[in-house]
Formats: structure tokens, C-alpha cells, sequence
């Protein structure tokens, strides 16, 4: 990061940075009301962005929905560094070699075909399931899945490779091509990892979708 | 040269706390300033094992497994996630070590003895050690006995014995046999989805009241023991 000569506000997912002279100022999503201030402190960032809007264990960095109405105010650009690294781990690192053309990437095909275990089986998912697994879940992200071909906008963090929440979504979706379940709505009081759970709003989302294509 | 330290942890999809201990341990690291990098990675949370290695390229890196035994995760896993990023390193580049697991080491057996002992465990108390194990490799069960005899050796405790979750010994079935006070340590790296929800689901299942301590991946010992662990690594 470099700093500029006035004050710039750049957007990296969901959080906005504002540069000034002095500080370099990190908010979270709106929240409505003065947001509250957080240390510069990675552990206080960190339990603050845990959980969202909701109050459930966010698994997924990228995921949509940060808790909104916080704000950090950084005094060295290396503060602000932990601070978007805390919320969105390598995000850093992945935006300057995306943007120096040296990002390595991985398809969701080699990452599956590497899998054993209990993600062994995920390997067996159709082409159209891989392909909605990753339109229900990268979706819901806001990083830029450039393995899939996908090209990172501006502020848009490119996911170099499937996470392991792809990869544990196309495994229930495996499990899922023999016999689907039928879909139903989605609760917010099923975890949002919990894609074994009826009600969870990722396998619901890809039954209904899956449903609709059949 | 500059030097990196990675510390692998399993992490959740389903439990914020899982992956507690390994930030917590990295911040700790990183505020030694010791290595000019120092990054949590994790099975299932992010960064991910595969990507741990990202922008590392010109560091020697250090790698050290928060699991509490060698085992499908030391052993399968972590290398085969970290392969094609070390495969793709340069020629010039400096190398990688992967240590073991931080759970073979000495003081966590002490460690394990003092949750006991905080618990109020005393000369007529069996004390079970629970790990999670698995069928897939032997060695989470062989670390284990081995840290149960430890215990058992330099603790004055009636019994000292192991259990597991997804292997044999069963934990409900050790305990059902056991007579007198008994105190459950979860050989576990975090609080988490298992020592929060499965163990307590499944004891209640069975119909069983016992005290079980905090994991003892959580005592204030485990710092040090990975400070032992990188002074005596292997280079």
C-alpha cells in the first residue's frame, strides 16, 4: 500500500478504506448510528467480524453480510495492512500478484481430484453440479473466483483456488445426486457450514436451483 | 535471509472457536518478532493450507502442525495440500520444513496433568484422556497411550487412561467401566465443535455425568511448548 496525497477511499470487499494524511480509516458495512471504534488490534477485529449480522460463525471470509457499524483508525499503513488481513486472510498478497500477473491458480478440478477422505467422493459430482455449487457458494463471496475464469473488478479480491467450503458443498452435492432431497427454506439458525442441514441457505439454494434445471 | 512461520491448524466450518488457539499462538509468535512472518493456516478455515505458502517465495518457511498427534492430517493432508505450492516454488528459492506435531511434545503431557489437577483431580481419581483418533492411521492412538503412560508415571493419579471419539476406545464405553471420581481431558487443540458439542452431546446420550476440563491445547504452557518445539526441530 502506498499512501497518497489526498485523502482516497478505496473499497476491498465489503470494508472501505480511507486514507488521510495521518490515518488510514477502515469501516465495516453501514450499521446505522455512529459505528463503534475497534482497537487496531487483529484479535478484536477478528471477534468482532466471527459472527454476522445474525450472530452466526461466518466460516467463510469472503462471505457477504460483515457485521456493519464498526470502524478502526489505523496510524501506520501496517496497522491497516492487519486489519484487511484479518478480515480477509492473503487478501493482500492475492490482489498484488493478481494485479502483477503472477497469481497461481487452481481449478476446482485438480482441487477436487486431490481430495481424500471423507471429501474423496466430491471428485464424483457432475459438471453441473460443480458449476452450480460454485455459482450458489463463490456468489455469495466477495472474492472474484479467477480460478473459474472469473476477472477481479476493482476492490474485488481474486480467489486464487476453491476453498474448502466449495469443496465440502460439492461433496453433499454428491451425496445429493442419487436421491435430492427436496428443497425448503432456508433458517437462520442452521450454521452456515451446515450443508448437511435442512434449512442451511447454501444447500437450499443449490437444491432449489438444481430442481428448477431438472 | 528472511523466515517464515506457518502454524497448521485444523479450523471449522461449524465453530468460531476452533481455530482460537492457533491465531491466538500466532499473534504471540508474531509479537516476538522472531520471524519477519508469522501465519495461522487451516484445513477448513482461510488462509488454507494450499495457499499458506502464497508470497512466501523468498523466505525459508517453517511449518508447524496444531494437531495433537501424528496422524491423516500431518501425514496425508498438510503434505498434499502444501505440495503443488512448494512444487511451483523457484529453483533459488529457500526451503520449507514441516516440523511434527506440536502435540507430541513433552510438555503437553505436564500440560494435560495440570488440567487434571485444576479440576481437583487427586490419587483416587482415574483420569481419562480423550482424543478424537480415527481408523485412517494409528498414530493419534499410539501418541496417546504414550502420553497417558507419561502422565501415569509422573502423576499421582489412580488411573490414567485413554479414550477417543471416532475410534476404539470408545469414549462412553471407558468411562461406563470406571469406578470412583473420574475427570475427562479433552487431548484436544481448541475448544471447538467436538469438546463443545459432539463429546457433550454423546455423554448425555449415554447417560453420563462427568467433569471434563478445558482442552489442554488452551493451557498458557502450549507458548512454550512451541518454543521447544522450534529450538529443537530438526533444521
Amino acid at each position: 500500500m502506498t499512501v497518497p496525497e489526498a485523502p482516497l477511499e478505496v473499497m476491498i470487499g465489503e470494508l472501505r478504506l480511507t486514507y488521510g494524511l495521518d490515518t488510514v480509516v477502515i469501516d465495516g458495512p453501514p450499521g446505522g448510528g455512529s459505528p463503534i471504534e475497534l482497537p487496531a488490534d487483529a484479535d478484536a477485529v477478528r471477534q468482532h467480524c466471527r459472527l454476522d449480522r445474525l450472530g452466526r460463525y461466518r466460516p467463510l471470509s469472503g462471505l457477504r453480510g460483515l457485521p456493519g457499524g464498526w470502524q478502526v483508525r489505523c496510524v501506520t499503513l501496517t496497522e491497516a495492512d492487519t486489519v484487511v488481513e484479518t478480515v480477509y486472510p492473503l487478501a493482500l498478497e492475492h490482489l498484488a500478484a493478481y494485479g502483477e500477473g503472477r497469481l497461481h491458480v487452481a481449478g476446482l478440478e485438480a482441487v477436487l481430484a486431490r481430495q481424500s477422505g471423507r471429501y474423496e467422493v466430491a471428485a464424483q459430482l457432475d459438471a453441473a453440479g460443480r458449476q452450480l455449487a460454485t455459482a450458489v457458494l463463490c456468489g455469495a463471496c466477495v472474492r472474484a473466483p479467477v480460478w473459474a475464469g472469473r476477472l477481479a473488478g476493482l476492490g474485488q479480491i481474486p480467489c486464487p483456488e476453491a476453498c474448502s467450503m466449495l469443496v465440502a458443498l460439492c461433496r453433499e452435492a454428491t451425496l445429493w445426486q442419487a436421491n435430492p432431497p427436496v428443497a425448503a427454506g432456508a433458517s437462520p439458525s442452521v450454521p452456515l457450514g451446515a450443508f448437511d442441514q435442512p434449512g442451511n441457505p447454501f444447500r437450499e439454494a443449490y437444491l432449489a436451483a438444481r430442481s428448477r434445471r431438472s | 535471509m528472511k523466515h517464515a512461520l506457518i502454524l497448521a491448524a485444523h479450523g471449522s466450518h461449524l465453530d468460531a472457536h476452533s481455530s482460537a488457539t492457533a491465531w491466538g499462538l500466532a499473534d504471540g509468535v508474531r509479537s516476538l518478532g522472531e520471524f519477519d512472518v508469522v501465519r495461522a493456516a487451516f484445513w477448513k478455515e482461510e488462509p488454507s493450507f494450499a495457499r499458506a505458502l502464497d508470497g512466501l517465495e523468498h523466505h525459508a518457511v517453517t511449518v508447524v502442525p496444531l494437531f495433537m498427534a501424528p496422524g491423516y492430517f500431518t501425514k496425508v493432508v498438510l503434505p498434499r495440500e502444501l505440495a503443488p505450492a512448494i512444487a511451483a516454488r523457484p529453483g533459488e528459492a529457500p526451503g520449507v520444513r514441516v516440523l511434527g506435531a506440536l502435540g507430541c511434545e513433552p510438555p503437553l503431557a505436564h500440560m494435560a496433568a495440570a488440567r487434571a489437577r485444576e479440576a481437583g483431580a487427586g490419587e483416587a481419581t482415574t483420569v481419562v484422556l480423550l482424543g478424537h483418533g480415527t481408523e485412517r492411521h494409528g498414530g493419534a492412538a499410539a501418541n496417546l497411550t504414550r502420553v497417558a503412560q507419561t502422565v501415569a508415571e509422573t502423576v499421582c493419579f489412580a488411573h490414567v487412561v485413554p479414550a477417543f471419539i471416532d475410534q476404539a476406545p470408545d469414549i462412553a464405553d471407558v468411562l461406563r467401566g470406571l469406578p470412583g471420581p473420574v475427570v475427562v481431558v479433552p487431548y484436544f487443540m481448541s475448544e471447538g465443535w467436538h469438546t463443545g458439542t459432539t463429546v457433550p452431546a454423546d455423554l448425555a446420550r449415554a447417560g453420563i455425568s462427568v467433569q471434563v476440563t478445558p482442552p489442554v491445547g488452551t493451557h498458557p504452557g502450549l507458548a512454550a511448548a512451541l518454543a521447544n518445539l522450534l529450538q529443537n526441530g530438526p533444521l
